[in-house]
């Protein structure tokens, strides 16, 4: 939960640094500043052609196109895209778009006509100074906004990010909080079972008993030192051979055979479980003896394992 | 890998154009003075001049002989993608052998703005001269107008690329 949580964060996060990677506008401020700039150059444009200056006309045609162009960027710009329904500004933009076009013919137009309309021109231009001013301010206004608004989205892009990386910070400590304690637990448990692998393997090998573990095919696994003692046979010898081969008589393997069996494919037990059991053995050299034996059943990890536990009774019964 | 795409587009239509026309960039030799109204002034720390006063002017006709290409991509100004066309800087530095590090430039408006020379690169700005494949009156931001392949380059969307970006340019003084 924890990582989905630090997924979703951060695909919130870099969502939002793609946003700010790109600009969406060029310097707003400096077009609204220029936009008053361009209009008093037009209006004394005007005012220099209207003093019958004949190479004046060109410049006025020109002024008039800059600032025809910067009104249209300004306008258009992004950043009027935000604007409020504002109805002082709608007035002002409208009244500025009329006189424009209203010029364009003229300005256009040879240049009798352009000189004649000089002085309706300059009273028109005069009539959208406070428009133009009304729409700059009111610009200047808008960026200030938009440079707020921006500082407090930076503002908030680098909380969150804080907050991701707080998230971060805790979950990575608490992963590493269990995973030491995990650690730990596991050298405890490793350290306990060969304390008690040492244990028991000390019982095995000092017992007085022999001791031999067996297979369901009676394959001996284990073979302990007083088995050795017993039956004559080593650990090396008797290790991955049949048990009954190497220790039971041959007349009584028939039985056994049929008492596995018939316990592996029932679960009939006679023998094993059933407490000490006397019968013969045989020794390496043939000798056959008594021997005392109980028989324990165990399954490890889904095998049949056979313990059994067993002392030469000769001088006992001898006796 | 878009963005890829669209450079790999770029450079191919480029290559197509400069294999048309591949003759004209090499063909070094005097600049020829215009025939027609002077759009462009170059000046300062450049091998190629045709005027007194050491300068090159180029009137539409000599634009047109720089191997234009066409850079579509919209921009901050305009809406919809435009289809401009115009020379490279690159090849106009190239062509006039130009020595410097900085282009000043300056527009009718009287706007100016330091471009480094590092931006002249293949599949970089041009100085557009055609929008739409009309020429640009001066009430829309020409006659010359220089663009960036904004849309193929995220890098050039950058508030310092849009400055870059003068309209109205009338001259470019090339500084050392």
């Amino acid at each position: 939960m924890a990582i989905g949580l630090t997924a979703l964060l951060w695909l919130d996060l870099t969502q939002r640094i793609d946003k700010l990677a790109t600009s969406q506008s060029d310097n707003t401020q400096w077009t609204i500043s220029q936009l008053e700039v361009d209009y008093f150059r037009l209006v004394l444009a005007v005012e220099t052609a209207s003093h019958d200056d004949l190479g004046a006309v060109g410049d006025l045609r020109t002024r008039f196109d800059i600032f025809y162009s910067r009104w249209r960027t300004l306008a258009r710009a992004e950043a009027y895209a935000l604007l409020p329904e504002d109805a002082r500004y709608k007035a002002a933009q409208a009244e500025v778009n009329r006189v424009l076009d209203a010029a364009v013919p003229l300005i256009d137009g040879p240049e009798a006509d352009l000189l004649a309309g000089l002085p309706a021109l300059q009273a028109q231009l005069d009539a959208i100074r406070e428009p133009v001013r009304t729409i700059a301010l009111r610009g200047l206004d808008i960026f200030a906004e938009q440079s707020d608004q921006q500082r407090r989205e930076i503002v908030a892009l680098i909380l969150r990010t804080g907050l991701v990386t707080l998230v971060l910070l805790v979950v990575l400590t608490i992963a590493a909080i269990l995973m030491i304690a995990a650690g730990r637990r596991a050298r405890e448990d490793a350290q306990r079972i060969e304390e008690v692998n040492r244990n028991l393997s000390m019982i095995v090998e000092t017992s007085l008993d022999a001791i031999i573990v067996a297979d369901a095919e009676g394959i001996v696994r284990a073979y302990n030192p007083a088995a050795e003692a017993i039956f004559g046979w080593t650990q090396a010898e008797i290790i991955g051979q049949p048990m009954a081969e190497m220790m039971i008589p041959a007349h009584h393997r028939a039985a056994h055979a049929a008492g596995m069996k018939r316990f592996l494919t029932t679960g009939e037990r006679r023998i094993i479980g059933a407490g000490r059991v006397q019968m013969e053995a045989c020794h390496k050299s043939g000798r056959r003896f008594p021997v005392e034996v109980s028989i324990t059943h165990e399954r490890v990890g889904g095998r049949h394992v056979f313990v059994s536990f067993l002392r030469d009774i000769t001088h006992r019964l001898r006796a | 890998m878009k963005t890829l795409l669209k450079r790999l587009g770029a450079v191919a239509l480029l290559g197509a154009v400069l294999a048309a026309h591949g003759s004209a960039v090499t063909a070094a030799g005097v600049l020829a003075p215009p025939q027609d109204e002077v759009l462009l002034t170059v000046s300062g720390a450049i091998a190629e001049t045709n005027t007194e006063a050491g300068e090159a002017v180029f009137d539409r006709a000599m634009l047109e002989a720089l191997d234009p290409v066409i850079i579509e991509t919209s921009t901050i100004w305009t809406d919809g993608v435009q289809r401009f066309r115009g020379v490279q800087l690159v090849t106009l530095l190239d062509r006039l052998g130009a020595e410097g590090t900085i282009l000043r430039a300056l527009a009718l408006n009287d706007y100016a703005i330091e471009i480094p020379v590092s931006d002249a690169v293949e599949g970089g700005p041009i100085i557009a001269f055609e929008r739409g494949g009309e020429p640009m009156s001066v009430r829309d931001k020409g006659p010359l107008w220089v663009i960036y392949p904004y849309d193929a380059v995220p890098e050039y969307k950058s508030e310092r690329i849009y400055a870059r970006s003068i309209w109205q340019l009338v001259s470019i003084e090339v500084l050392p």
